[in-house]
């Protein structure tokens, strides 16, 4: 256990071309007020100390606060001041012990959960207080998302599980088809189109997943623990492929991930203890 | 057909809740059938007494009590009368205590009134009748199933022989299911249905059981009924409002009270729709997270719920008006013998059926729909 807690510092590996991905100022610099927020702008906030320099903000948490409240008198506090800032094309790993607060940071960064205080920023824009329609527009346009289960649709083939992402972001039922194709083909599943999730296995469930949430050529993709329920073999051709994915498309990918070797691969890594990020505010 | 394929990973609960809808719609339909036949028995009652005034032994209107051929004449006298058809309207089989719909009859009468006549009958084939085709009859569509006779061919009508001149196109009314002959004829049979006691005292000529009357243009068939009650004794006058009334009338309470039935078997049905599509909902929980996950608006969750309920209630709608309809026919067909047809399966009510059912399994649809749309993607992740 310590030697995970031991990576506190945030792996840092150069990125070939991120750097010319945005040179625009962040919204952060000024007065030291956030620009829009009025909010303090943490000067000591390590992921943009230890980002690279000159990098736009893709994913941005500001003192994120989430208790869930079960009962009178009984809550968890899943999230108690968690901050950090991630980059555009950056590829994220987020470790922490379970209950530590990764999935449900990952939730509310991917706009599927509500926070209580604080604030998220998405490639510039403020979404922690969107209506239930934008943030629907949202998540099938700017984000993608995997699953340790993969939770595809069991009666869909894999086609049809890629084309009803695209049909949700308001493609025709061709076009669909047409992208959904294009990205089994990206994640080398085209001979499996007519397949149905029971006849693949868990690594070829997984590439359909992908195909899923690549569909809509999102600018990030969370993944929750994307490789905890495959064999080695397969988790490390799943990993691969996000890294080729993210290195042909610049995609953003944030994964909560236990394992270490998967944290490996990634540009940086936020550890994350008691719903905080703990190299994050405070190292 | 994603959707079906969907909707039928829970096969066997599926398929019982279509079951339930169907027995809705094959109620609907079958009961609907009956209702309608006898909608147009009215209808066509309504039409042709719409213009004239009925007349029958005093208090006794409709029982086909006997009256003298005599009466006519005072009647014709009346102000307001353009002529007077007498004749007799008796049940086909004597023996017949109950009916449902229109008993066969047969039906003789003077044929006086006939240029007057405004209820349109066509032949089918072979001809009317004349008061001289004695011994001839014209059948009514329905009785052509009952005799399986054609024009020229024989048949038996209380023990004697007719020969058939005409046959009627079907009227979807009383004529359907009678056999009209001369009144000469019509008398000779109805005597027979007399106690002794009376038939020994009347003059089988001047026996008659129903009278016809045309009014003259521009005469109020109300106002003339009351003019005949006031002045020709011993008779029973009654303009169109009186067969509203009476036939009418009850046939409104006999639709509502079988239509009522119908609903309730529908709303069972649809009440096993919102079980059905709730458990849906708390099973599939899971699955909407990941729609919602990946994008799905509410809308789009609502819709993908509403259009399952939806082909619950196409398919349990089809599947009910085809047993309605196969129901419908072989009861017809089983109760041809007895001069039975019953049930009339209308364009109207086999649209409105299907229709309903949809409408049935949409509004079904609706809580468990918005119940999943309202769902927090999250939690519904979560579910297990």
């Amino acid at each position: 256990m310590t030697s995970i807690l031991d990576q506190t510092v945030a792996t840092q590996i150069p990125r070939p071309g991120s750097a010319a991905l945005d040179t625009a100022p962040t919204e952060w610099e000024g007065n030291g007020r956030h620009a829009r927020s009025g909010f303090p702008a943490p000067e000591t906030r390590p992921s943009r100390t230890a980002a690279p320099a000159g990098t736009r903000a893709i994913i941005r948490a500001v003192n994120v606060k989430k208790r869930y409240v079960m009962g009178e008198d009984n809550y968890v506090d899943a999230l108690r001041d968690a901050s950090l800032e991630i980059h555009a094309g950056e590829m994220i790993a987020v470790m922490g012990p379970s209950g530590s607060g990764k999935s449900t940071l990952l939730h509310i960064l991917g706009c599927l959960d509500s926070l209580d205080t604080g604030e998220v920023w998405l490639d510039g824009r403020r979404v922690d207080d969107l209506s239930r329609r934008a943030l629907a527009d949202l998540r099938r346009n700017e984000v993608g998302f995997i699953f340790q289960t993969f939770n595809l649709v069991p009666s869909f083939t894999a086609l049809e599980n890629v084309m009803l992402a695209a049909e949700y972001a308001g493609k025709s039922r061709r076009e669909a088809r047409v992208a959904a194709h294009a990205a089994l083909v990206q994640v080398g599943l085209a001979d499996r189109e007519e397949h149905r999730p029971t006849e693949l296995s868990g690594g070829q469930q997984q590439r359909v997943a992908i195909a899923r949430a690549l569909v809509n050529c999102p600018k990030v993709i969370f993944g929750d623990e994307p490789t905890g329920n495959l064999d080695s073999q397969s988790s490390a051709e799943i990993v691969r492929m996000m890294h080729d994915i993210n290195e042909d498309t610049g995609t953003t990918f944030v994964l909560v991930t236990h394992d270490p070797g998967v944290a490996d691969t990634c540009d940086r890594v936020f550890h994350m203890l008691d719903g905080r990020v703990t190299n994050g505010h405070h190292a | 057909m994603r959707t079906l394929r969907n909707l039928f990973r829970r096969r066997l609960r599926v398929m019982l809740t279509i079951f339930g809808i169907t027995i809705g719609v094959l109620a609907l339909v079958v009961m609907g059938g009956m209702a309608e036949k006898m909608g147009l028995l009215v209808d066509g009652g309504t039409k042709y007494y719409s213009d004239k005034v009925v007349v029958g032994a005093d208090g006794t209107l409709y029982s086909g009590a006997p009256l003298s051929l005599s009466k006519a004449d005072e009647i014709r006298k009346v102000d307001g009368v353009a002529e007077v058809t007498s004749g007799i309207g008796a049940l086909l089989d004597p023996d017949t205590t109950m009916s449902f719909g229109m008993p066969p009859m047969f039906d003789g009468s003077d044929m006086r009134g006939e240029r007057l006549e405004s209820f349109p009958l066509e032949y089918a084939k072979g001809r009317g009748l004349t008061p001289a085709d004695v011994g001839c009859v014209v059948l009514g569509s329905d009785m052509v199933k009952r005799f399986k006779a054609g024009v020229g061919d024989t048949v038996t009508v209380r023990g004697e022989q007719f020969t058939v001149v005409g046959i009627l196109e079907p009227t979807l009314t009383a004529p359907d299911t009678e056999v009209f002959m001369t009144l000469p004829d019509a008398q000779r049979l109805f005597i027979q249905d007399l106690p002794a006691m009376v038939r020994n005292q009347v003059d089988q000529s001047d026996l008659v059981n129903s009278m016809t009357v045309y009014p003259t243009p521009g005469t109020d068939p109300e106002v003339l009924a009351a003019r005949i009650n006031e002045t020709v004794d011993g008779v029973e006058a009654m303009g169109p409002s009186a067969f509203q009334e009476q036939i009418a009338g009850f046939m409104g309470i006999f639709n509502a009270i079988i239509y009522g039935i119908a609903i309730i078997a529908l709303f069972v049905g649809g009440l096993s729709v919102i079980n059905t599509m709730t458990m849906s909902v708390n099973e599939r929980t899971r699955e909407i997270g990941v729609r919602k996950a990946i994008g799905a608006s509410d809308r789009q969750i609502v819709g993908q719920f509403l259009t399952e309920s939806g082909i619950i209630g196409l398919i349990g709608g089809v599947s009910g008006l085809f047993l309605g309809w196969l129901a419908a026919t072989i009861a017809d067909r089983v109760l041809e013998g007895r001069n039975l047809d019953l049930f009339l399966i209308s364009p109207r009510l086999a649209i409105g059926s299907v229709v309903f059912a949809i409408f049935l399994g949409l509004v079904s649809g609706l809580y468990p729909s918005f119940h999943a749309a309202r769902l927090q993607p999250v939690l519904a992740l979560r579910y297990e």
